[in-house]
């Protein structure tokens, strides 16, 4: 596995506005506005709000996003929403998760198809 | 029970299908697909055209809309350029999947009100017709030619054909691989077995073209299954010439395309958890 440290936390009650960038993973329970670009992990917990465009490595979502994610992967996890468009190579949509936006993937259909 | 339709790998329907009934796609289906039950487009299945289900599964290729009353789940496997729109979304990481989602929120009503000329539901962006993937205007064919017409009082679809053959003109593969399991309505504990399983051969007295549906026919688990009724189909004149120019037997392939499967074994069809273990709930 990756080598754990310290997870940035945002906690419930908490509410940051600015541009966050740089190395680690980051958890928000509480309210991010603004712009976030980290290389590491993103989750935002059940009662997490994010209203900004995110650029990780993963991004987990139980709570709420507003944004266009970048990501090598995005999981949109039961009740949680995500707004916005995603491109990433891999898209994961749970039962009870709502995704609105358009997800953007490379891949190739069938030549006959294209 | 339902009775499930099934577009067979080696078969390729230009047109659209339509109807009350459950449909499996392990062919190939050029236009659109409406049907008031589970359409599920099986991992060698390509569909172009939009699909509108009451729950849609995708584990194939599929260029256009999926619609879902209620559930459109996209499988691993799948390739998926169109929208997706349904109550219930469900995408397994690893799905290969280009297109706008569009998923109701938890307790709003169910989205059931459909237009299916413009492919979607109230209250959603109707695609646009000239640049949405998938986007197909679906060829009529003249009511003349070649059709497959539900025995009344039937559930099984229509299917208006206008083209129907095989896809390669290379002899087609003798036995028949295709075994799909009917879909119960609630998504639940329904199955679909993996097309790799044997199939009983139909019984030799059957006819080949036309199978008459045995009234009150019970396809009871443990016994020998009595295939279950379906449409009669009937080629076009061209599509008969051209099968007979490539020397295939006309009969034998309808048959195969006709035999129904022996009875499914279980699988769940509900979308396993995304990999959630107490100690990686953040992460996995």
């Amino acid at each position: 596995m990756t080598t754990e440290r310290a997870a940035g936390y945002i906690g419930p009650g908490l509410v940051v506005h600015g541009r966050l960038s740089g190395e680690g993973d980051l958890i928000v329970d509480g309210g991010f506005e603004g712009e976030l670009s980290i290389e590491g992990r993103v989750a935002v917990g059940p009662a997490g709000r994010l209203k900004a465009p995110v650029t990780a490595r993963l991004v987990t979502v139980e709570g709420r996003v507003d944004g266009d994610v970048t990501a090598a992967e995005v999981v949109v996890r039961e009740g949680g929403r995500l707004h916005g468009d995603v491109r990433a190579s891999s898209v994961g949509l749970e039962d009870g998760g709502a995704l609105h936006g358009t997800v953007t993937m490379d891949f190739d259909l069938p030549a006959d198809l294209d | 029970m339902r009775k499930t339709s099934v577009i067979p790998s080696g078969v390729t329907l230009v047109g659209d299908i339509e109807g009350d009934a459950d449909l499996v796609v392990y062919g190939r289906v050029e236009g659109p697909i409406h049907v008031d039950g589970t359409l599920v487009i099986e991992a060698e299945g390509v569909v172009r055209g939009h699909v509108h289900a009451r729950t849609v599964v995708v584990r194939g290729v599929l260029k256009g809309n999926a619609f879902g009353d209620e559930v459109v789940r996209v499988d691993e496997g799948a390739r998926l350029v169109g929208e997706l729109t349904a109550p219930r979304v469900q995408v397994v990481p690893g799905a290969q999947f280009r297109g706008q989602i569009h998923v109701a929120q938890v307790g709003e009503p169910r989205l059931t009100t459909y237009d299916p000329r413009l492919h979607t539901f109230s209250g959603w962006p109707a695609p646009d017709a000239g640049t949405t993937p998938g986007t197909l205007v679906a060829p009529r064919a003249p009511t003349s030619s070649g059709a497959v017409v539900a025995p009344a009082g039937l559930d099984a679809p229509t299917v208006r054909t206008r083209v129907v053959a095989p896809v390669a003109p290379v002899a087609p593969e003798p036995e028949v691989t295709h075994v799909v399991a009917p879909f119960a309505p609630s998504a639940e504990a329904t199955q679909i077995v993996a097309p790799e399983a044997e199939v009983a051969t139909p019984p030799p007295a059957e006819p080949t073209r036309i199978v008459e549906p045995s009234p009150g026919s019970a396809m009871s688990p443990g016994t020998t299954p009595a295939p279950p009724p379906f449409a009669e189909i009937t080629l076009s004149e061209a599509v008969s010439d051209a099968i007979a120019a490539d020397g295939m037997d006309e009969d034998a392939t309808l048959s195969e395309a006709m035999t129904y499967p022996p009875p499914p074994e279980k699988l769940p069809l509900r979308m396993p958890r995304l990999g959630r273990t107490p100690g990686s709930r953040r992460w996995s």
